[in-house]
């Protein structure tokens, strides 16, 4: 009997122990799965404000992409606005131009998971502004995002998060580097044109010619019996210059190998580029000039002999002309050679600081810095990665779903080693392309292009080939590496026109000068005197991707 | 007098023993375990999600922006499972010209103490500016000018 008796204190106790057990566990429990489900709550509540606060700072990244370069965006002019020490270009895009309406971000805290969620208007500045080197119109800077989140899920504890988003952004010409915007043409070598003591030579020698068919109308005019023969000669001698006036108005051409040659010409003037290499033309005109002038001499001699004779007269009046003419066109070609083209010898002032702009603002380093895009040759790539394919896929990269082959804009370079680059066809937008060593051949580029589309095409150390009708600023220029220089070449095809400009800061040779050089103006940037030129002349790019993100938990 | 066939002691360790191993299946039947399993699956989902939207923002980026439609089912594995979760992915432009996109992932899971017809879904969204924008547009030269600038 004691025995049953002690099994049910047994039990008794086996109970209470348990109950209380389950009970300290059943208690624990509870503690901590409430603790465990705030703690995920208000960890889950902050990673979506941090994911509502990326969404934030992508629209109004969205609302200043589209703004930056629209004309009619209140941030237009200031993102254009020459920044100068002490002024370090930061100010406020939101507060002060009110840029920044966000609608899409406003619409998903109305509904879903982000109800319980509210974020701040984000703000938009630009922290700072630097020029590159001596540039201080084209510019690089950084733009600063930030915004706040605050929101809870359920009843859980709420989360916030401050976020701000940093990206770089570059404004650049889009036309030719200053100075040489406002040039039609520039040469930074002389002798690259020709051959500068041999085109005075020649123009000595057909001077020399147009002095001897001068002194031989003179002399049949002066053996000329009077009557109507007498006064045809000395009207040919009345409209016929005296030699010396010729001379002056083609005078010697600068011999300084080394002088820059630039121009100011108007608007759609044109040069043919087949009198470049004048040396050459000259020399291709004096075995013609020497016959004219020789059949001249023929003629005289029959006119002197038969000075009553009226056809021997008349002959020698036609031969007479057409010396003269044929001299005075070539001479005109010099006339014309000065018109075109302005020498800076090393002696000018201003030869110093085109020598250095050359260098600077026309160079590898100068696009490296400003470039949007840099696209690099990869050999054993594959097709994908041919030079050729990479542009072809970067000029359509703003093509979307309602337009498929949209306008581009911006200054991209071209790393290519040893495959050319080949533009063709009308590219639209204004874009700066920058081939290197690989070369470049421009073959009937924007034919049709009108005043929005510009192309300034640059050439380091590459060969530049050119064919039919190139709407462009053409730029060839050596290619500087360390200490190792690769000067270009420049290949043309005869038909060739260029309507743009031409530089050619040093060393660039072409095989031969052909076609047509025409102006366009609309290269041009604006007056420098106030540091920045037209803004329409300047291109904002932003970075892709943000440099960095900072996320503060409060 | 006759002794305990157990001594206190003894009771108590017996009496833990039992109780520890009773902990998991009181967690399986009480509720309090089945807002652990839904708070777990809740988590996860927006783990998966939010996965999936840095994910495609990487394709977007990198692929170009065209129209991303991705689907994956549930396979009703036992226990807790990925492949249990069913979601969809769509990325897509919000604005006529196509810079700024909206991605959604819509999720959907069934813990496997629910009753038959009983799911949980969750939806998460997220906007991508597209770079291009500031690399587009046709603006004719000199059409704008800083006042005050001659031409």
């Amino acid at each position: 009997m004691r025995r049953n008796r002690d099994g049910i204190g047994f039990l008794v106790w086996l109970s209470a122990a348990l109950i209380v057990v389950l009970a300290v566990i059943g208690f624990h429990q509870r503690q901590f799965t409430s603790h465990v489900t705030a703690s995920v709550s208000r960890s889950l509540a902050g990673e979506l404000s941090l994911s509502l606060a990326h969404s934030v700072l992508e629209e109004a990244m969205h609302q200043v992409r589209v703004q930056v370069n629209e004309p009619s965006s209140p941030i237009y002019l200031p993102l254009r606005r020459p920044v100068e020490k002490p002024d370090d270009g930061a100010m406020s895009l939101t507060k002060k131009f009110d840029c920044v309406h966000l609608t899409e971000s406003s619409r998903l805290v109305q509904q879903g998971i982000f109800r319980q969620f509210r974020f701040k208007d984000p703000t938009v500045e630009v922290v700072y502004q630097r020029p590159f080197d001596d540039l201080p119109d084209e510019r690089f800077g950084l733009l600063r995002y930030a915004t706040r989140v605050t929101g809870a899920i359920g009843s859980g504890e709420s989360a916030v998060r401050e976020v701000e988003a940093f990206q770089e952004f570059r404004t650049v010409l889009i036309t030719p580097p200053r100075p040489f915007d406002e040039l039609p043409f520039y040469i930074g070598r002389a002798s690259a044109l020709t051959d500068l003591a041999q085109a005075n030579l020649h123009r000595r020698t057909l001077l020399d010619l147009y002095g001897r068919a001068r002194n031989a109308l003179k002399r049949a005019t002066d053996a000329a019996p009077p009557g109507t023969a007498k006064s045809n000669y000395e009207n040919m001698m009345e409209q016929s210059k005296d030699p010396a006036s010729v001379a002056t108005s083609a005078p010697e051409i600068p011999e300084d190998p080394n002088a820059h040659v630039t121009g100011i010409w108007h608007s759609s003037q044109s040069f043919s580029l087949d009198s470049m290499d004048i040396a050459r033309r000259l020399q291709d005109a004096i075995p013609k000039a020497e016959r004219a002038v020789q059949a001249q001499s023929q003629a005289l001699d029959r006119a002197l002999a038969a000075s009553g004779d009226v056809g021997a007269q008349e002959r020698m009046m036609a031969a007479s002309s057409e010396a003269l003419t044929l001299i005075l066109q070539e001479m005109l070609r010099i006339w014309g050679f000065h018109l075109a083209f302005q020498f800076i010898p090393r002696a000018a002032p201003e030869y110093d600081a085109y020598e250095q702009k050359a260098q600077l603002r026309l160079g590898y380093e100068h696009w490296r810095k400003i470039a949007f895009f840099v696209l690099k040759e990869d050999k054993g790539g594959g097709p994908e990665k041919r030079i050729q394919a990479q542009w072809d896929r970067l000029i359509k990269r703003a093509a979307n779903l309602n337009v498929p082959d949209p306008p581009f804009n911006g200054v991209v370079l071209v790393e290519n080693e040893s495959e050319t680059l080949v533009l063709r066809g009308n590219l639209v937008g204004k874009m700066v392309v920058v081939a290197t060593r690989g070369g470049l051949r421009l073959e009937n580029v924007n034919p049709n292009a009108d005043n929005d589309d510009s192309l300034v095409a640059v050439c380091l150390g590459g060969a530049l080939e050119l064919a039919g009708t190139v709407n462009a600023v053409v730029v060839a220029a050596p290619y500087r590496l360390g200490e190792m220089v690769m000067e270009p070449s420049i290949r043309m095809q005869p038909e060739t026109v260029i309507r743009g400009g031409l530089f050619l800061p040093e060393g660039a040779l072409a095989t031969e000068w052909h076609g047509l050089l025409e102006y366009d103006d609309k290269y041009y940037g604006g007056p420098t005197r106030r540091g920045a030129g037209w803004p329409d002349h300047y291109y904002v790019g932003i970075a892709p991707r943000t440099v960095f993100r900072k996320v503060a938990r409060k | 007098m006759s002794r305990s066939a157990f001594s206190l002691l003894e009771v108590l360790v017996a009496t833990l023993l039992v109780a520890l191993a009773m902990v998991p299946l009181i967690g399986l039947f009480s509720s309090g375990a089945r807002e652990v399993a839904f708070d777990e699956a809740y988590v996860t989902a927006h783990g998966i999600g939010l996965t999936l939207i840095e994910r495609s923002i990487e394709e977007l980026m990198v692929h170009g922006f065209k129209p991303l439609k991705q689907e994956h089912s549930a396979e009703a594995k036992a226990g807790f499972s990925i492949d249990n979760f069913r979601w969809n992915l769509d990325a897509h432009p919000v604005d006529g010209a196509g810079w700024l996109w909206q991605i959604r992932v819509n999720l959907d899971w069934r813990l496997p103490t629910d009753p038959q017809g009983v799911k949980h879904s969750l939806s998460l969204d997220r906007l991508l500016s597209r770079p291009d924008a500031c690399f587009t547009g046709k603006h004719a030269y000199r059409r704008i000018m800083d006042p005050g600038r001659s031409p």
